[in-house]
């Protein structure tokens, strides 16, 4: 029985889509078997972010109204072999689909995959509820900003009431010199709002943007800080114990320690 | 038998066994149970009860249900079995002679979590949370409210029109604070180790660290 995890966060640009590509690339590398769901329906873009808008035929849309199986629907990745994105419908609206028809797809999926990654909409209406009727694990993505801390706190809350209990939280887009002047949100400050578990700090990395635009994931990119911070929460989500990395040191000794391989 | 209601009320030899459906949102029970226990108009007081189906249910809300069955005078108790379905319904037993019955006090909710932001906590009489106020949280209470972490959301003491209201949190941060009609829109950031009270003196709020070498 695979595990459906939702991720979502609330507000939108923090990163869901980058992240649910990034952990469903990560999970397909350690050979799991692995399917994504972009639930957004008619603001589409895990397809574009994997750089596999071209080969849509089917759409999530189809599956659950049962014009077509759903293994029909579902793309191959261009690197990995086992994972698959079944997309989003772009001409359509979030109330083409409902929480019953999710859950149906979700439990006929769970026998196929290990990781079934569905990629939530941001907002709290039906597209929400979409998203998360089949799951039972939630990664909850924040940016250090007031305002997606705020929405992310309110999404914990749904999540419980929807019996999604104990969410992980994924820090994204750290900027550690601007939390050393005081500037940014530490992560302390917050682990203190939210009072959830932490699954990871991803930092603010140019690459992530590049790899983004070029339909590539950054997490096998062995030279990124964000592609190892991304690698280090799916060995997590495995259940590995991976110590949290220290984002702070960088320049010479990051080399040295590269060159006599204790990264 | 009424599967459609959100609550049933059967009599048993324990008590009175009220059955919720877990499949009602919580105002229809609330407002059934109100309905209920008015139109027995004082039929069940002194009975014993035991609320079931409550696990779908958060806590407080749970705590405000037993709050109104004791209103009208039933006593809680956590062994009133639930009946079998079949059951034969009896008419609850004249309520018995209970000895050692505890004065009634002033209502009093606790409620034993955090709030999170668009979640919100109202309640006639005192409230008291056990954790933290987020910001985008409320908390409306016609008496006291007593926070035992740091609070950072909005909280009215005193919405029943009752000036004497106070507040007691161990932490505030930016929080907007509400006594009856008065309104103090923003406290400071980072109050922490308080208690602080807040209250109304001179027709405005005002709050203060609850200094215990003063009484």
């Amino acid at each position: 029985m695979g595990e459906v995890i939702v991720v979502t966060s609330g507000k939108g640009g923090v990163g869901k889509t980058t992240t649910t590509a990034n952990l469903g690339a990560g999970l397909a590398s350690l050979n799991n078997r692995v399917c994504l769901i972009d639930a957004d329906i008619g603001l589409r873009n895990l397809d574009v972010v994997m750089g596999l808008e071209n080969r849509i035929v089917y759409d999530l849309v189809d599956v659950t109204s049962g014009n077509c199986p759903y293994k029909k629907a579902l793309i191959k990745d261009k690197r990995f072999e086992n994972l698959y994105l079944l997309p989003a419908a772009q001409t359509k609206d979030k109330t083409a689909v409902n929480p019953d028809q999710m859950r149906v797809l979700c439990d006929e999926m769970r026998d196929e995959y290990d990781y079934i990654i569905v990629d939530c909409p941001a907002g709290i209406e039906q597209g929400f509820r979409n998203a998360i009727a089949g799951a039972n694990q939630a990664i909850v993505v924040t940016t250090p900003e007031v305002s997606a801390v705020r929405d992310a706190d309110r999404i914990i809350g749904l999540l419980e009431k929807e019996d999604l209990r104990e969410p992980k939280l994924i820090i994204n887009r750290m900027r550690y010199h601007m939390v050393k002047h005081g500037d940014m949100m530490s992560i302390d400050d917050i682990i203190e709002i939210l009072a959830v578990d932490l699954l990871g700090v991803v930092p603010e990395d140019e690459l992530v943007v590049i790899s983004t635009n070029r339909g590539e994931m950054v997490v096998i990119n062995n030279n990124s800080k964000s592609g190892q911070a991304y690698r280090n929460i799916v060995r997590r989500i495995k259940g590995e114990n991976v110590p949290m990395m220290d984002l702070e040191d960088s320049g010479f000794m990051k080399k040295l320690r590269r060159m006599i391989g204790l990264k | 038998m009424l599967a459609k209601e959100a609550i049933n009320i059967k009599g048993t030899r324990q008590g009175l066994a009220i059955l919720l459906d877990p499949n009602k949102n919580f105002e229809e029970m609330k407002s059934e149970l109100i309905f209920k226990m008015e139109k027995a108009s004082g039929f069940f007081s002194g009975a014993k009860f035991t609320l079931h189906g409550v696990k779908n249910l958060f806590p407080e809300e749970k705590s405000q249900l037993e709050a109104i069955c004791q209103e009208y005078g039933l006593i809680p108790s956590t062994d009133v079995p639930s009946p079998r379905e079949r059951h034969i319904i009896k008419a609850p037993e004249s309520p018995k002679k209970t000895t050692n019955v505890p004065a009634a006090g002033e209502l009093a909710l606790l409620v034993k979590r955090t709030l999170r932001s668009g979640q919100r906590v109202a309640y006639e009489g005192h409230i008291t949370i056990l954790g933290d106020v987020n910001p985008g949280a409320e908390v409306v209470a016609g008496g006291n409210i007593i926070i035992m972490g740091t609070c950072s959301g909005f909280i009215h003491a005193g919405a029943n029109n009752n000036r004497k209201s106070y507040i007691i949190t161990i932490g505030l941060h930016n929080a907007q604070i509400r006594i009856n009609e008065k309104v103090l829109f923003k406290t400071p950031e980072h109050l922490h180790n308080g208690p602080y009270v807040a209250c109304i003196e001179e027709n405005n709020i005002i709050y203060y660290k609850l200094d215990r070498s003063d009484r």
